[in-house]
């Protein structure tokens, strides 16, 4: 049920955050999920079959294109959104069925910050954060001290009293997340929680809820359609396509090793595009063979240009590069243009432990 | 204008703002009260009931379809049955009210709709009850909105008072009819006609003003 468990032990070169507590316990498990909407063109499938296990205290991506179902998926999570069939247990609860105060419960165990920040437009933010805190009957001095605290934390210590139109997009982020962790929760689930942020104001709340993450040992799930967010903060990772898991993994895997097209389409390893389009008329009609190698990380050594130089046996000509580390391993392409004879390339080919892959490519 | 008319204007004046304030008070609560249920109970609301919001809306859409006119006389029995009379400002005070709630009713609705989803979303994900999304929520995100629904709501009920003064509910209306337009009065009529612009001129400023500020934030 759970295919994507991940094996500390099995991976040398494994930089993952060591997990405080239990490491392998399940916070999150979805079983067998399914959701189905009626529409007026008959059902549509929004989920189907998803069977995943969020691990405590990890950081897990669900990446996918828009409409894939990534944004239903993690409102199943605390109960937005209903299922038609399958189970959610948070620690073991099977929420589906909770009702009420059980469920108001369950959900304040449970954070969530928002594309669009969702903060109230007629509350100041200190009222923002205090709104969890005040409907679950908290002491109004408990709340002030919350509210400092988790202010001072996310760098606001000056804006208690500022509406939210004051604010900039990534500081009504900020206000999002101190909010979320007022009611101190186990999980934070983000919903596309960067996708209307500016770059700068996106590295600085990933670097946040990694800060949050490590701090405070908050289990932390997020879907975005950006890979960007997946590679600097996510663990694991999961891609969903069409409403299913095509594909999960350690996101260092899965980056360098993709299997569905789905997750070659949206995780595509740096300079593989413009390398192909690039390099190619460069060396058209020359007697020069161009080389792809591609390294996906399970060594995790960068390439080696000398040893690469030495088994060519020829002059190697540089023509694009792009490595990457996610998760510590060196990721990414070379591609080389060399003069080296055929009988050399094949042998080349053959070799191991210089990359992942090789191919040669057409230099038409 | 002589110191009677003066004193009757007087207590036109004030007839008509007790009129106005009483009926005032119980449209803000009745019409919030019934916009809450029209916005809570629709498809996919946080007290979704289909049949409910439909019967709601209909006897809503009815009570504004019939003029208030017609409706003023229309209710004589009910006003009799709840007042003891049929004329003076507290026969009055049960037409416009039962006129006025249902127009404030819808205009509040457009305001609670326009609350966004995702706000009401982030409230309940983050272990809001129902009551706390409808006061912690809903009604403080709508009230600019309200408030400038509320300040039209007042100033067509000051149009409506007048209008029950055609039936002896008295009030500015009143006194115009009976001497403006029944004795050829002209300063009278006129000076209900400033008076009036006055007053709804100063509801609409403080309307907007509350409005301004709640929206400045």
């Amino acid at each position: 049920m759970n295919q994507i468990t991940m094996h500390h032990d099995a991976q040398p070169f494994d930089v993952s955050p060591v997990i405080a507590g239990a490491p392998n316990s399940e916070i999150v498990t979805l079983a067998n999920l399914g959701k189905t909407y009626s529409s007026s063109n008959g059902p549509i499938t929004a989920l189907k079959n998803i069977n995943l296990g969020i691990q405590q205290s990890e950081i897990f991506g669900i990446i996918g294109r828009s409409g894939a179902g990534k944004s239903t998926l993690i409102r199943t999570i605390n109960r937005l959104e209903r299922l038609t069939t399958g189970t959610v247990k948070i620690s073991g609860i099977d929420i589906g069925a909770l009702e009420g105060r059980a469920l108001v419960d369950i959900r304040r165990k449970i954070g969530m910050i928002f594309q669009h920040f969702n903060l109230l437009s007629s509350k100041t933010v200190f009222e923002n954060l205090a709104l969890p805190l005040r409907a679950s009957g908290v002491k109004p001095d408990l709340i002030r001290e919350r509210a400092a605290n988790l202010l001072e934390l996310v760098g606001l210590s000056d804006k208690a009293r500022t509406y939210p139109s004051r604010l900039s997009g990534g500081q009504k982020q900020r206000v999002g997340i101190a909010r979320a962790l007022m009611l101190n929760p186990d999980i934070i689930l983000c919903d596309e929680a960067t996708s209307a942020l500016d770059p700068e104001s996106t590295v600085s709340i990933l670097a946040l809820l990694k800060d949050i993450n490590k701090k405070m040992g908050i289990t932390i799930i997020l879907i975005t359609h950006e890979m960007s967010v997946i590679r600097n903060i996510c663990d694991r990772v999961a891609v969903i396509e069409g409403g299913e898991i095509v594909e999960s993994g350690p996101v260092w895997k899965v980056f360098g090793l993709p299997q569905s097209d789905a997750a070659k389409a949206l995780l595509r390893s740096p300079g593989d595009a413009s390398g192909d389009d690039n390099c190619t008329p460069h060396y058209e009609g020359t007697d020069k063979t161009l080389l792809k190698l591609t390294y996906s990380g399970e060594s995790g050594e960068f390439p080696k240009l000398e040893l690469i130089t030495r088994a060519l046996q020829g002059d190697v000509e540089l023509v694009h590069a792009a490595i990457d580390v996610v998760q510590g391993r060196p990721q990414g392409t070379l591609f080389l243009a060399t003069s080296s004879n055929a009988v050399q390339v094949q042998d080349f080919l053959k070799r191991e432990g210089l990359f992942s892959k090789a191919e040669v490519l057409p230099n038409v | 204008m002589s110191e009677y008319m003066l004193a009757a204007l007087w207590t036109a004046f004030v007839d008509t703002l007790v009129m106005v304030s009483i009926s005032s008070v119980i449209v803000w609560f009745a019409g919030i009260g019934l916009a809450l249920i029209l916005v809570t109970t629709t498809a996919g609301a946080i007290f979704q009931a289909l049949t409910l919001n439909r019967l709601l809306g209909g006897v809503i859409n009815a009570f504004r379809a019939v003029p208030f006119i017609i409706l003023l006389v229309a209710l004589i029995p009910l006003t009799r049955f709840l007042t003891g009379t049929t004329i003076g400002i507290w026969a009055a005070i049960v037409p416009i009210t039962i006129s006025a709630t249902p127009f404030f009713a819808r205009v509040a609705e457009v305001s609670l709709r326009e609350v966004s989803s995702g706000v009401i979303e982030a409230a309940e994900a983050l272990g809001c009850e129902r009551k706390d999304v409808i006061f912690r929520v809903l009604l403080p995100e709508a009230m600019p909105g309200i408030i400038g629904g509320f300040t039209i709501t007042v100033v067509a009920m000051i149009g409506a008072s007048a209008m029950a003064g055609a039936i002896g509910a008295g009030g500015l209306g009143d006194l115009a009819i009976r001497y403006g337009y029944q004795r050829y009065d002209t300063v009278v009529m006129f000076s209900v006609i400033a008076i009036l612009i006055v007053l709804v001129g100063g509801i609409q400023l403080v309307g907007d003003r509350i409005v301004a500020y709640l929206r400045a934030r």
